[in-house]
């Protein structure tokens, strides 16, 4: 294991590799720092830059682009009291209250820090646990596989917003997306109504590009853009760095929030948002000082950073063990190995150690660079706050039709993401949630082929999935994820 | 009675069940002991056709409900023309890009593209000149430079006196 760390540090301090880290990490956190361009939005722009790279300088640049874009969504949060993305709304709380008292440097050195400390430490957490999980999970057979797709697409009720029934049906309509195309057991023609476009099947990139961000484009055009006014007294962050006593007063806080954002992270339907939220609230629960909360609270805002970006090892943890999305980007990210040929899972350990040990160093790395980043970012920020939106909206558009166009030089999928783009722009009108559906398209061509593999095996008998005991326990965790939320969510109805 | 999202919701909900319609001539296509092509599409529409009518039932209730409790109340004006504004811009950016893609294989990239970002940006709302003349002229050149010199991206050209033209830009 050793020799792999050391050639996974010879190969991602290579100059291009540390080229990709940088640029990934910026792209990433001006992505998470805008508003209407989320970080697993990000993620999929780049996928089509990286056909041309290897598949480790790929990775390098697609994970810290994720973890970028979770530590740029605070930026707009404590300058502007904007979150960039849903994980950053306890910092909007917390952070921009510092920013509006005069302290918007101070909040900002404590979120980069946090966001540092809590990188890192789910870094080590997923180097450790992902060769554990991997090891286990070599014993999955097309019945496992089948129920560990489930237990993916599961994530569903934890993605879904509002109403959990869109987001299954959401779910429901990325698997059909998935079956369009030619079958690759029988070869039969599958819903292409005998066009050519659709013969090979709906490529996942201008897919998902026109689902999250044409759909996006479209949303925000509608409304008259309102410049962002922020209310934040920026005084350079030299003047307002905190102490090394500031952090280690608060140690607890940040341990205990490294920890719950790393499991919230790894668990399907956690995710960066939930983290944050759950790492707040302990915080401001176990705080001796509650009524600071809501009014600047340093260990608030600690407590949310730290938990977010934790997440990102604990949802990459999932990913490379089991090759199971646990939170939106992953999903993108599974696209991505796709893309490059790869499959995450238990086999990609033991198959592609490079890629493996890669991601881990290059996530390591990338965490501290993000110090350097960040600050890099929020002066970065302040300028690009100037450009006209109608011009950033129309860059960002003819960004998402070289992306769609650059996976096979098609103009096919140019249309494919057009079409997409409206579906997921009038999905978003009635309510739906866009990302179940891109989860439903990535993992449905997985979950079809493991099923009717497994009925294979059993002729047909579908008790093959119950009667094996992991495949009846993930089964069962699938069941429980998703009925759990609904459960839970009528019982608040009904007490309300 | 909003009307809206009960019928956005009949729409999803014909649109599965057309696609299930749709599915079950291609369930015995299969060869021996194989699972046929259309068990897991008939397992998927079928549930979600479910949903859709779930999802629609409840929606004409919710919508009857608001509607009792609600009054009449006439949208004002200004809100009608704000809404008709947003819905124009809306189909005009959809029609720029529908045509941008359309004519990109005949007039080549970086022409269509000028055209689109000039299109896009008015669509939008811009009115400034300064704006009007140098973003779409700086984001094609950079567009230009970023993804076809360094990142070779075999943009299309054009054909005719369109691709003579693209020539000297990649």
């Amino acid at each position: 294991m050793f020799e792999h760390y050391l050639a996974a540090f010879a190969a991602i301090f290579q100059p291009q590799n540390l080229l990709a880290m940088i640029l990934g990490g910026l792209w990433g956190i001006i992505a998470g720092a805008l508003p209407g361009i989320s970080t697993s939005m990000g993620v999929v722009l780049l996928i089509p830059f990286t056909f041309g790279m290897s598949p480790l300088t790929a990775f390098t640049i697609l994970v810290s682009a994720y973890c970028g874009g979770i530590t740029g969504g605070s930026i707009t949060s404590v300058l502007f009291g904007i979150p960039g993305e849903p994980s950053a709304v306890c910092t909007v709380i917390e952070g921009h209250a510092l920013a509006k008292q005069g302290h918007a440097a101070r909040a900002l050195w404590i979120f980069i820090i946090a966001s540092a400390i809590g990188g890192i430490f789910s870094v080590f957490v997923m180097m450790v646990g992902t060769p554990l999980i991997a090891n286990f999970a070599l014993q999955f057979g097309p019945p496992e596989y089948f129920a560990l797709t489930l237990l993916g697409l599961s994530v569903v009720s934890g993605i879904s917003g509002g109403s959990v029934l869109r987001g299954i049906l959401s779910c429901l309509f990325g698997l059909f997306l998935a079956t369009v195309g030619t079958d690759g057991i029988t070869g039969v023609e599958r819903f292409t109504f005998d066009s050519i476009i659709l013969l090979g099947g709906i490529e996942l990139v201008p897919a998902m590009v026109g689902l999250l961000a044409i759909s996006e484009i479209l949303l925000e055009a509608e409304q008259p853009y309102t410049e962002y006014k922020g209310s934040a007294h920026y005084r350079g962050l030299r003047e307002e760095m905190p102490t090394l006593a500031e952090y280690l007063e608060h140690w607890v806080v940040l341990a205990k929030s490294c920890v719950i954002g790393t499991i919230s992270g790894a668990l399907p339907g956690g995710g960066a948002t939930i983290a944050s939220f759950l790492a707040y609230g302990e915080a401001a629960r176990s705080s001796k000082k509650p009524d600071r909360f809501g009014n600047g609270a340093v260990d608030g805002l600690m407590a949310a950073e730290a938990s977010n970006n934790a997440s990102t090892g604990g949802s990459m943890t999932i990913l490379l063990s089991l090759g199971i999305p646990a939170s939106n980007t992953t999903a993108m990210l599974i696209a991505a190995f796709m893309i490059h040929g790869l499959q995450p899972g238990p086999l990609l350990y033991s198959q592609r150690p490079d890629i493996i040990f890669g991601i881990f160093v290059a996530m390591l790395v990338s965490n501290i660079f993000l110090v350097a980043l960040s600050i890099v970012g929020v002066r970065m920020f302040l300028q690009m706050n100037r450009l006209p939106y109608s011009v950033f909206s129309a860059a960002i558009m003819v960004l998402c039709v070289i992306g769609a166009f650059g996976l096979r030089n098609s103009i096919d999928d140019l249309y494919i993401m057009f079409a997409c783009g409206i579906i997921g722009y009038f999905m978003k009108k009635l309510a739906f949630p866009i990302a179940p559906a891109v989860l439903g398209l990535v993992l449905g061509d997985r979950a079809e082929a493991s099923l009717r593999r497994s009925l294979l095996l059993s002729l047909g008998d579908p008790l093959i999935l119950v009667s094996r005991p992991i495949s009846a326990i993930l089964l069962f965790l699938a069941a429980f994820s998703i009925i759990y939320p609904i459960f839970k969510k009528s019982r608040m109805f009904r007490e309300s | 009675m909003k009307k809206g999202p009960a019928v956005g919701n009949a729409v999803i909900l014909v649109f599965f069940l057309f696609m299930l319609f749709a599915s079950l001539g291609l369930h015995e296509v299969r060869r021996f002991g194989e699972i046929g092509s259309g068990f897991w599409p008939i397992l998927i529409l079928s549930l979600a056709s479910i949903l859709s009518a779930i999802l629609l039932f409840s929606s004409l209730l919710k919508g009857k409900e608001r509607g009792e409790k609600e009054s009449e109340e006439p949208p004002s004006p200004d809100s009608i023309a704000s809404r008709r504004r947003a819905r124009n811009i809306v189909i005009l950016s959809s029609v720029a890009t529908l045509i941008y893609i359309f004519t990109m294989q005949w007039v080549g990239f970086a022409i269509a593209t000028l055209l689109y970002v000039l299109g896009f940006i008015i669509i939008l709302g811009e009115r400034r000149k300064w704006v009007l003349i140098f973003s779409p002229l700086l984001v094609t050149v950079f567009i230009l430079v970023v993804f076809s010199k360094f990142i070779s991206i075999p943009f299309p050209r054009g054909i005719g006196v369109f691709g003579e033209l693209s020539r000297f830009f990649f």
